[in-house]
């Protein structure tokens, strides 16, 4: 646990370096991933941990709320339901599209499609014995690659 | 920030994220932190908002807790779909960009605001990715859990109800109607 943490806040700070939208983050989650990877699951963050860094993440968030973005998300809110309802077809469509060029199960393609909520997702393959590694593996990188690109369009429209 | 600013907001976020978690509420922890959070401050106008080595170290936590998930299991099974997986990213991320362009036409959320807040990622990870940038974090967390409580009431109860479980006959309507109940083990919200 101690050698992530200190991979994570070494990766964290080099990210912070290259002044790039998200540094930090990226910086961090590439050190801990490459280690992870390279040792084969031998990056550790015991459940306390990763409850308290959850905590920390939602406390820092939240206190950044104020009113007067309260008083203005009302009518963000059409714009945010329609938003999620073309995601959650182009989710549908993507697995469609994956049941068609892949080996893999309408239950498997479904879930890894799904545009976020893994833990619910990943609960309900393990309980339709779909294939979780795949699901996994999907939003995992889904979750990476929606990072990276975004901070990349950042950038570019700066 | 007055340290007993600091202590009571970790002790309303603690707070928030124990009971959301443990009433296994969707994105559990960290929604549970932001509101409980959000609601003290918006109730308390003269609290500051958590400072940035805060802020640094929400990032650092965040990135270690998704680097933690990428294993060397899940990676050999996606790239056994590897294209028609990244294919599948591609549309999604192309259709939550889009829409986030959309949004700040037609709305007077900033762009960068509208990126984050739209992305196919975690409200927790988009908001802290956030932080560093000069993007309004406050409303990419909501935005994104109003988006998560969609995505998981429109997917998770269309699939509960449709998809069967693998070795179930089609005909077996009961195992549509209940599926067996879901087992514990889950990775990270």
């Amino acid at each position: 646990m101690v050698v992530t943490i200190a991979t994570a806040v070494v990766g964290g700070l080099l990210g912070h370096l290259t002044r790039l939208p998200a540094g930090t983050l990226l910086g961090a989650m590439t050190a801990v991933a490459v280690l992870n990877v390279a040792t084969d699951g031998g990056a550790r963050l015991p459940q306390p941990v990763r409850h308290g860094s959850r905590v920390l993440t939602g406390t820092t968030i939240g206190s950044l709320v104020t009113a007067g973005l309260v008083t203005s998300l009302g009518g963000y809110l059409p714009f945010v339901a329609a938003a999620t309802l073309l995601v959650v077809l182009a989710g549908l469509a993507c697995a469609w599209l994956l049941t068609r060029l892949t080996r893999l199960d309408t239950a498997t393609a479904l879930l890894a499609c799904a545009p976020g909520g893994l833990p619910e997702m990943t609960a309900l393959a393990q309980d339709l014995g779909a294939e979780v590694d795949v699901i996994v593996g999907l939003h995992v990188l889904r979750k990476v690659v929606a990072l990276a690109v975004i901070s990349l369009v950042v950038v570019v429209v700066g | 920030m007055p340290l007993v600013d600091i202590t009571v907001t970790l002790a309303v976020g603690l707070l928030g994220g124990t009971v959301a978690h443990r009433c296994k509420l969707p994105g559990g922890t960290i929604i549970g932190a932001i509101v409980a959070v959000a609601v003290l401050h918006v109730s308390m106008p003269g609290l500051e908002p958590l400072g940035p080595a805060f802020r640094t170290a929400a990032q650092i936590a965040i990135g270690c807790s998704i680097g933690v998930t990428l294993t060397r299991s899940p990676l050999r099974a996606v790239r056994t779909v590897l294209l028609p997986a990244l294919l599948v990213i591609a549309v999604l991320l192309a259709t939550s960009i889009g829409s986030a362009f959309a949004m700040a036409e037609l709305t007077d959320l900033p762009l960068v605001t509208a990126l984050f807040a739209l992305a196919p990622g975690g409200a927790s990870d988009m908001a802290a990715a956030a932080l560093q940038l000069d993007a309004d974090v406050g409303a990419i967390a909501a935005i994104h859990v109003v988006r998560q409580v969609g995505v998981f009431v429109l997917l998770v109860a269309a699939f509960t109800r449709y998809l069967t479980p693998k070795g179930t006959h089609d005909h077996d309507s009961r195992s549509h109607r209940r599926p067996r109940r879901l087992r514990q083990r889950t990775p990270p919200d």
